[in-house]
């Protein structure tokens, strides 16, 4: 199979402390939960190094857990907050920066579900799309981070991994942290199961 | 069904289904009440809510609000996932009861739970925003575990799916790439939310609660009740389901970036999903999304009269006046609703006594009907801008 894999990430501040270049383009952005926010400020800035996708896969570990609980506490139950409690509503803010529309598919998976979706979306990109995008926000140690995992099956599409056809029966057991340190080189290895049928390896 | 031209290979079979539902525990239950007219709407107590929450809902005057509960109660002992779980093993049981085939253990199985908010009621109320929250655990995944160490399956695939009211749409898609590509034999797809003080103060605060009666399409439509709902649908390949109960011949997803709790007032990306679900096949009837409020049903009814010609537009109607909508179960109930309406060779309709808004275009369904229905479109519009369509069709016209 041909299978390049990009990977960004985006680390960010919420509350933002400028009015994003975007603002136009999303109706009441200063309403944004810091996920929804996140998306589409990482897609802005990073917009001239991303294909066009035909599907997303929307890797939301923990739902909108942490969006709840501040909706839950708010004294007078803001409903701006309310439609941030969803976990797929992310992905709306950043639909509205790309002018972008088409199937999103929002996972959950504990503390696998980037690697799940990944794994979903390999599945999809051999069998049906090129352009595949896997996009996720969580909260990190100090800040925010957006992350996008691009996949390309166009042959000319050149990327800092490639996927290859697993040839070990060895059982998967990555999760998102074993992923997130492969794919930003925190670790030595050069390839990295995704599921039982594919692996990514460095380029 | 031994074809093997890529139609066939593209479509899937309803195995079996089971629900529970406000209307009572079972498909039967569903199934009388939406031909009944019967709107299973109750009062409820809100006595043990968070005082806070009891302070804002009574200020809103919403005291006499109705929604739509299982109909045995949650002990209060019990966690809302662990009740959940409950709910959806009875379901998951009656399917496969329906379904002639088990679960073989060579069979390679997935299961997809389809949940907006899963069972956030245990959670939400305990933390304060100043805790920093880190959610160690994902509630829809937990949720997941919990039915599948109960159920005793061994899938090869588990994921859970959260596309807002269009996730039982969502997870057919995944559901139908999965068997398509034979990537498993057996797709188990599970559905389910509960209603508590998190959900009725969220769809409050919106207001999009109606003060009245859930009454979708109608010229006094005036919002939604939500409903709490488990499902479980068994689906497989069409090759070899000789005991198929329905096929579901398409399945599409489309998001926009309009706005967060509308969809666009020209209905654009629910227009492109039934497109795509309507490329090859011409339904008889479709089965509205019909959450009765004034944009929903306008939008929808927009897009049925702009797809299709007055001479050929389907007639139309809803289930969630019957049972409430259902968030994330709620385009699985409409499913199971499709495939008792291909069974039973009859059309369920609209509350009795609907007055159909004089500004709508489309064909409603006033009066339930004998009709030997071959083909169903189900929609499904969720927020964040996510829409789904579904073509369902009896086996024996595919």
């Amino acid at each position: 199979m041909n299978c390049a894999l990009r990977f960004f990430s985006y680390d960010f501040t919420f509350p933002a402390d400028e009015i994003p270049q975007w603002s136009t383009l999303v109706e009441r952005w200063y309403q944004l939960d810091p996920f929804s926010y996140g998306l589409a400020e990482a897609y802005w800035r990073l917009r001239n190094q991303m294909c066009v996708p035909e599907i997303m896969f929307l890797a939301s570990s923990g739902g909108s857990f942490e969006t709840d609980v501040s909706f839950s506490n708010s004294p007078t139950f803001n409903p701006a907050k309310f439609v941030h409690t969803l976990p797929n509503i992310r992905s709306s803010s950043l639909c509205q920066v790309m002018k972008w529309h088409g199937p999103v598919v929002c996972v959950q998976n504990g503390s696998s579900t980037l690697t799940s979706a990944l794994g979903e979306a390999l599945d999809w990109a051999v069998k049906e799309y090129k352009n595949l995008w896997i996009v996720g926000c969580q909260r990190a140690e100090t800040c925010y981070r957006a992350e996008f995992l691009v996949l390309s099956t166009v042959l000319n599409e050149r990327g800092a991994y490639a996927i290859r056809r697993r040839t070990t029966n060895e059982s998967v057991t990555n999760g998102d942290a074993e992923l997130r340190r492969f794919l930003r080189g925190d670790d030595q290895s050069t390839s990295f199961f995704i599921s039982d049928k594919y692996e990514v390896v460095s380029g | 069904m031994g074809r093997q031209n890529k139609e066939d290979r593209d479509m899937i079979a309803v195995l079996g289904y089971g629900c529970n539902s406000a209307a009572g525990q079972g498909v039967k239950d569903l199934w009388h009440s939406l031909v009944n007219g019967t709107d299973n709407a109750t009062g409820f107590c809100y006595d043990d809510w968070p005082d806070h929450v009891r302070a804002y809902w009574n200020q809103l005057g919403y005291r006499t609000h109705k929604a739509y509960f299982f109909r045995s109660k949650r002990p209060p002992e019990i966690s809302c996932a662990d009740f959940m779980v409950e709910q959806l093993l009875a379901s998951f049981a009656e399917a496969k009861e329906m379904a002639s085939c088990s679960f073989l253990p060579n069979e390679k199985i997935g299961i997809i739970l389809a949940s907006t908010k899963g069972c956030v009621e245990d959670y939400v109320w305990k933390l304060k925003e100043a805790d920093n929250v880190t959610l160690q655990e994902d509630l829809l995944a937990l949720l997941l575990q919990k039915f599948i160490t109960r159920s005793e399956l061994k899938p090869q695939r588990a994921l859970c799916v959260s596309n807002a009211c269009a996730s039982s749409h969502g997870a057919m898609a995944v559901a139908r790439h999965w068997l398509t590509n034979n990537l498993v034999d057996k797709v188990l797809v599970v559905a389910a939310d509960i209603v508590g003080p998190f959900i009725l103060t969220g769809f409050a605060s919106l207001r999009s609660l109606s003060l009245t009666a859930m009454r979708p399409f109608s010229a006094v439509r005036d919002g939604l009740r939500v409903g709490e709902a488990a499902t479980a649908i068994i689906l497989g390949r069409v090759e070899g389901a000789l005991d198929a109960h329905a096929v579901i011949e398409s399945v599409a997803l489309d998001s926009e970036g309009h706005a967060v709790t509308r969809p666009s007032t020209d209905g654009g990306s629910l227009k492109r999903a039934c497109a795509t679900v309507l490329k090859h096949t011409t339904p008889n009837l479709i089965i509205a999304h019909g959450t009765a409020t004034q944009v929903n049903d306008k939008v929808e009814d927009e897009v049925i009269a702009e797809l299709f010609s007055e001479q050929s537009t389907p007639v139309v109607t809803a289930a969630k006046w019957c049972v409430g909508h259902t968030m994330g179960a709620s385009g699985s109930i409409d499913l199971i609703a499709g495939c008792e309406i291909l069974k039973n060779k009859k059309v369920f309709s609209l509350p009795q006594g609907t007055r159909i808004d004089s500004a709508l275009k489309a064909s409603y369904v006033v009066e339930s009907h004998v009709a030997d229905v071959e083909r169903i479109l189900i929609t499904s519009l969720g927020f964040g801008g996510y829409h789904g369509a579904l073509m369902l069709a009896k086996k024996e016209v595919v």
